[in-house]
């Protein structure tokens, strides 16, 4: 384009500046990199394209400029294309400039022969380079250009890192060349040469080193395989030579020996040589009665096989052995290994323990109590018949290795124990008892037995349980208890059980005031029935009453046997006091109700004392005996009664405490007297009887009567003693009288009172008396009242059937007052009346009483029974009497009761004339 | 003491050497198979460049 330009102003060196900017911008291509075209004739720019811009450039003179006059000049020198830059522009900025001299041509000539000046294109360095891809950031190298003014590869550089010039920088040079001159461009990648990553590198060498640390490892990992197998070796050479047990390694198909270590050789005998490749079956003996085809055929099906036999040693000798025999592949084909123990040592232990354990079956056999001994976990090791026996239902149950729990729960199951506790519950407490044992333990089973078991650990834990059998003890302790706490007889608690429950009550009663009641119930006369009727009918009336206070009463209340016919009721739950009495008289009418008993009607009543807590006392024996007191105060009035305790019972009672000491004393002591009263035979006027009637001078109270003493006398039993001595000393007086003065007819007349027939007063005891005094029994009297044979007449008729066999006159005292009843007398063995002193005494005023009198008199006849008239005071009622045709009489008119020594002088010395008698002188 | 121990270290020490050298080996063959990339790389490269600028100062 340039060159273009240069022929066309060559042709119009006149060319205006239109034409320059046309021709230009016409000529330059589309694409181009020249920026600026500029022309100077004469070397002084007058057309540049475009203006804008450039203005400053117009008027340029090339000659002047030291920096481009070089170049221009070069350019006219050469007529040719000169390259200039890069360098400085006068518009400013960077470029290359190429400039060409422009000669005008002649036409004439034709050639071109006058220089015009010089037309330039400016080429931006910028432009240039970013158009080449010099700037491009794809360009992976750094790149350096030399050769300014396009001077060649020897020029300055003008781009890029001159290092890339050096020597040593091992860039790559390649020429540019264009007309009239050269660059020269040098270049290496970015960085310079080499890998621009160290990965691979690094990875080459881990590679490398892995692989040598890989084949490092593998030689120490050989090595140290190498040395182990070489302990191994060693070891199991140590193992095979050292072991205890003799070692055969033999085929395992023909059984030959490959192998033996020391310890066979020593075991059979032989040397390894000797034993080598003979079979081992040859020292196997018969005797052993080993079936070898099956060792062999286990071996070949399990693989290994443990078995006891006897080798037979080289000497001869046996020896028994324990062979563990295994079966093992070889590549060579299977083998068997053998270890032999000799085990004889064993074998005598076992014989030992065996025959230790026969001695400790035998000895745990031979004890009576059951014996099961239980390992530590609980399952049963050894146990004797005994065991068995005592729960024969287990006997399916009962083997060893049956756990506890098993045992437990069949016990349970079968309903072998009786317990409170569900069926885990008591296992449960039975398992950890087993565990722990602290104590024995009682277990009643369902039939009734009572089991004992002790249970004991052992220092290796087992337990040993001890199981007996202790019914029978358990039953004679219960007996005892029983004994101790109840009566036999009745089955009621004793006095010591009542006891107990009386205080534990009054404890409560103390707290809570709680009313209790205490019955005292006492029989009537049961000594009489006991006697009478023997001592079987007397237990049954005891039983008896006992069963009908039982079912008398309520639930809530007690009753217990005190002692003899004595029982007492506890009433435990009493609303008001008047209750007891409600309970007494219902048990009075329960034990009034007759009684049969083996065969006899028995008739029975009681007396009932009643005393109140806390109302009376709190305390217990207080309380008893308040009772007590009641009771006798009952029985005082005949019986068949009830009484509560009152206060003056205690003034009483201690009247009579004082009484009954001093009672005891006054026979010893002597203070006890007998006063006799008379009775007169009132045909003959002759003393026919004296009445014996005691008389007691207290030492402090002064003269005392029967009616204050003899009821004491009778509540403390003295009775039977005052009483035996009554008839001692009286028969024993009439004695001495008749040996004073012979009255050989004078009967005496004692009174016995109806506890003496509870006591010890019998027909034995009467005749003991009388032969002592040498008394005849025909003189001797004895008056009864009509209330001791009512209700208890079969017992006392006995008696007084016997005495009258005797010929003891038997006489009803105080006849009339009673039931006085005809059939009594029909019944019993009575031979004399004794009509009461009430009726005699207004038999003058009182016809009835005459009428009542003489209808006893007439009925005592026709039975033939003597009559006697007691209280007779005067001279009419004696007559009356007579009249009556009663056969004797009795009373003041008669005379008083008086001293022995008094009576014998008024009434049995021959001389003596009684009031009566000078009465009946009188009359006559 | 382990007879087999110099054995072992002996091929030990072989085994480091001949890894080593055949590591080094692989290295250098491996950098030289980059700078020959990187030369023809820039051979080409250049010689894009020249073609370029001597046709922009050709016009």
């Amino acid at each position: 384009m340039l060159k273009g330009l240069a022929t066309h102003i060559g042709l119009n060196p006149d060319i205006s500046e239109q034409q320059f900017s046309r021709f230009v911008e016409d000529s330059l291509p589309q694409n181009s990199v020249v920026s600026i075209v500029a022309a100077a004739p004469n070397l002084i720019v007058k057309h540049i394209y475009p203006l804008e811009g450039n203005e400053s450039v117009l008027g340029l003179n090339y000659r002047a400029r030291n920096d481009q006059r070089h170049a221009a000049m070069l350019a006219i020198e050469r007529k040719d294309v000169v390259l200039a830059g890069p360098l400085p522009l006068v518009q400013g900025g960077v470029g290359f400039v190429a400039r060409v001299p422009v000669f005008m041509f002649d036409d004439s000539s034709q050639e071109t022969t006058k220089l015009w000046g010089l037309v330039a294109a400016v080429i931006l360095t910028d432009t240039l380079y970013k158009e080449a891809g010099l700037l491009s950031d794809e360009l992976e190298m750094e790149v350096a250009l030399r050769g300014l003014d396009a001077s060649g590869p020897d020029g300055p550089i003008f781009f890029g890192d001159e290092a890339l010039f050096s020597t040593d920088s091992g860039a790559v040079y390649v020429p540019i060349d264009f007309a009239r001159g050269a660059w020269q461009i040098a270049a290496q990648p970015i960085g310079g040469w080499g890998p621009k990553s160290l990965i691979v590198i690094w990875t080459i060498r881990f590679v490398g080193a892995s692989i040598a640390g890989g084949l490092l490892l593998v030689l120490w990992a050989k090595r140290r395989f190498a040395k182990k197998t070489e302990i191994a070796e060693q070891n199991f050479k140590d193992l095979f030579e050292l072991n205890n047990d003799a070692i055969f390694i033999t085929n395992a198909e023909s059984l030959e020996i490959l192998d033996v270590n020391q310890r066979a050789e020593r075991h059979v005998g032989y040397d390894r040589s000797e034993l080598l490749g003979r079979r081992i079956t040859e020292i196997y003996t018969r005797e052993s009665e080993l079936d070898l085809d099956q060792v062999v055929k286990t071996l070949a099906e399990q693989g290994h096989i443990v078995f006891e036999t006897l080798h037979r040693r080289k000497d001869g000798e046996l020896v028994p052995v324990e062979v563990s025999s295994r079966r093992l592949t070889r590549p060579s084909g299977d083998i068997l290994i053998s270890a032999v123990r000799n085990i004889s040592d064993r074998k005598a232990v076992e014989a030992a323990l065996r025959k230790s354990r026969q001695d400790l079956v035998s000895a745990i056999e031979s004890i009576n109590e059951g014996f099961a001994l239980w390992d530590p976990s609980g399952h049963l090791q050894l146990f004797n018949q005994r065991y068995f026996d005592l729960a024969p239902e287990l006997q399916d149950i009962i083997k060893v290795g049956v756990s506890f729990r098993e045992m437990l729960i069949a016990t349970y199951g079968q309903g072998l124990i009786t317990t409170d506790f569900d069926h885990d519950e008591w296992i449960e407490m039975r398992l950890e008892d087993h565990k722990r044992p602290t104590g024995p333990y009682e277990f009643r089973t369902a039939d009734g037995r009572y089991i004992k078991i002790s249970e004991y650990l052992t220092p290796d834990g087992s337990c040993v349980g001890v199981y007996e059998d202790i019914t029978d003890l358990k039953r004679a302790t219960e007996h005892v208890h029983y004994r101790a706490y109840f009566d036999v007889l009745t089955g009621l608690p004793n006095r010591e059980n009542f006891l107990g429950k009386l205080t534990e009550t009054l404890a409560v009663t103390k707290r809570s005031g709680q009313i209790v009641g205490l019955l005292f119930v006492d029989l009537d006369r049961f000594k009489s029935t006991n006697d009478s009727l023997g001592h079987a009918v007397g237990d049954a009336l005891l039983r008896e009453v006992a069963l009908r206070l039982r079912v008398s009463v309520r639930e809530t209340d007690f009753v217990a046997r005190f002692a003899g016919d004595e029982f007492v009721v506890l009433l435990r739950y009493v609303d008001q006091p008047i209750n007891a009495a409600n309970i007494a008289e219902n048990l009075l009418a329960k034990l009034n109700t007759p009684y049969v008993l083996d065969g006899h009607d028995v008739y029975g009543s009681a007396s009932i004392g009643i005393a109140i807590a806390p109302n009376d006392t709190v305390e217990a024996e207080t309380l008893l005996k308040y009772a007590d007191l009641a009771m006798y105060q009952a029985k005082a009035v005949g019986g068949n009664a009830f009484r509560f305790f009152t206060a003056n019972m205690t003034q009483r009672a201690q009247r009579f405490v004082a009484i009954e000491k001093d009672l005891r004393q006054s026979i010893t002591e002597n203070q006890c007297q007998l006063h006799y009263q008379p009775a007169f035979d009132l045909k003959t006027n002759l003393v026919c009887s004296a009445e014996a009637l005691v008389r007691w001078q207290h030492p402090e109270l002064g003269l005392m009567l029967p009616d204050e003493f003899i009821p004491i006398a009778e509540e403390t039993g003295f009775i039977n003693e005052l009483g035996r001595w009554v008839i001692g000393e009286a028969t024993q007086q009439s004695v001495n009288w008749r040996s004073v003065n012979n009255q050989t007819a004078l009967k005496i007349a004692v009174n016995v009172s109806s506890r003496q027939f509870w006591g010890d007063f019998d027909t034995g005891f009467v005749r003991g008396l009388i032969a002592q005094a040498n008394f005849p029994a025909n003189r001797l009297i004895i008056e009864i009242t009509e209330s001791l044979v009512i209700g208890e007449e079969h017992g006392i008729i006995h008696v007084l059937e016997e005495l009258r066999d005797l010929g003891v006159e038997i006489c009803i005292d105080d006849f009339g007052t009673g039931y006085s009843a005809i059939s009594y007398l029909k019944r019993l063995p009575v031979t004399m009346l004794k009509i009461d002193k009430s009726f005699v005494a207004d038999i003058e005023r009182s016809l009835d009483d005459a009428l009542l009198v003489e209808s006893i008199v007439a009925m005592a006849k026709a039975l033939r029974v003597k009559v006697v008239a007691e209280g007779i005071e005067t001279e009419a009622q004696r007559d009356m009497i007579i009249g009556m045709g009663c056969d004797f009489g009795q009373g003041l008119l008669f005379g008083e009761p008086i001293a022995s020594a008094e009576f014998r002088m008024r009434f049995l010395e021959p001389n003596v004339v009684h009031l009566h008698d000078r009465f009946r002188e009188e009359k006559s | 003491m382990d007879k087999s121990a110099p054995n072992t270290w002996i091929v030990a020490l072989l085994i480091v050497l001949a890894v080593g050298a055949s590591t080094f080996a692989a290295e250098n063959r491996w950098r030289e198979q980059q700078r020959d990339a990187q030369q023809e790389s820039v051979v080409r490269a250049v010689g894009t460049l020249r073609a370029r600028l001597e046709g922009l100062l050709g016009q």
